[in-house]
């Protein structure tokens, strides 16, 4: 009833609308979404050095431990498609002639990022945010877009490379 | 800029939360109002007026956003990142069109 009166309402002033498109190739990237993913995997990796320190684990530590190394995997891997994608994608031959080394970089963090998958360390996940901080720096650098160092205001509190835009 | 708005949705990156012909009413709220996971209506650059939930909120005041259908949805990485003058309004009632 109340959406026929709207819809009525609609025909005769009119309702602006908000679209939930989907599908249109635009062609806009942004390291960002493997940045916030990294900082998932180190947090992730203190959560499960937490339960590290515990003499034993109760069932629900286990179910905790199980879900931590998930999500982990899972976050890892989201970081390498993100650079994948980003290097497979918008890097072309000006990005290559201005940075020779990307191809590097991006085959280092596809290490590292594995690395992650496989093991607990935290300095892995460290490591990768480190790689991933060089080709956000990079990859803005593309853009002439000027980046700065900041500690993330949540845990685990760690520096990331922030685009200057205002 | 505070105010009501009344968007009428199309298209499905929203789906199953939000689905087309549904109506919502928006409110700006101040910008320390918004919370990840809440359901905004955004004037993108590129894409016109958009109706998103956030994904992320950035140090930097920027945010970043996601479709709930992942499947049909323009991706953040897409979508880029916005800032808070681009927030037309939170979704404050959702009015389902009829099944």
């Amino acid at each position: 009833m109340l959406h026929q009166l709207i819809g009525l309402y609609e025909k005769v002033a009119g309702v602006a609308t908000a679209s939930a498109h989907c599908d249109i190739p635009c062609k806009i990237y942004d390291p960002c979404v493997a940045q916030i993913a990294t900082l998932s995997v180190i947090r992730f990796m203190d959560l499960i050095a937490v339960l590290g320190e515990k003499d034993s684990l109760t069932l629900a530590d286990h179910a905790q431990l199980s879900r931590l190394q998930a999500e982990k995997e899972t976050h890892a891997e989201k970081v390498k498609n993100e650079i994948r994608v980003i290097w497979g994608d918008y890097i072309k031959q000006p990005q290559f002639d201005k940075y020779p080394d990307i191809s590097t970089l991006v085959h280092n963090i596809m290490l590292a990022g594995s690395a992650c998958k496989q093991g607990i360390e935290r300095g892995k996940g460290e490591n990768l945010l480190s790689l991933v901080n060089q080709f956000s720096e990079a990859f803005w650098s593309t853009k002439g877009v000027a980046t700065y160092s900041a500690k993330c205001p949540y845990l685990p509190e760690e520096v990331v490379v922030y685009p200057q835009l205002q | 800029m505070i105010g009501f708005g009344c968007y009428k949705i199309i298209g499905d990156s929203m789906l199953p939360s939000y689905k087309a012909n549904d109506f919502v009413l928006t409110f700006r709220w101040p910008q320390n109002k918004y919370y990840c996971g809440d359901v905004i209506v955004v004037k993108h650059n590129f894409f016109g007026v958009i109706i998103k939930r956030i994904e992320h909120m950035h140090a930097s005041g920027l945010i970043t956003l996601v479709g709930d259908n992942s499947a049909r949805s323009t991706d953040s990485k897409c979508l880029g990142m916005i800032n808070f003058e681009q927030v037309l309004g939170r979704v404050i009632y959702h009015l389902p069109a009829p099944s």
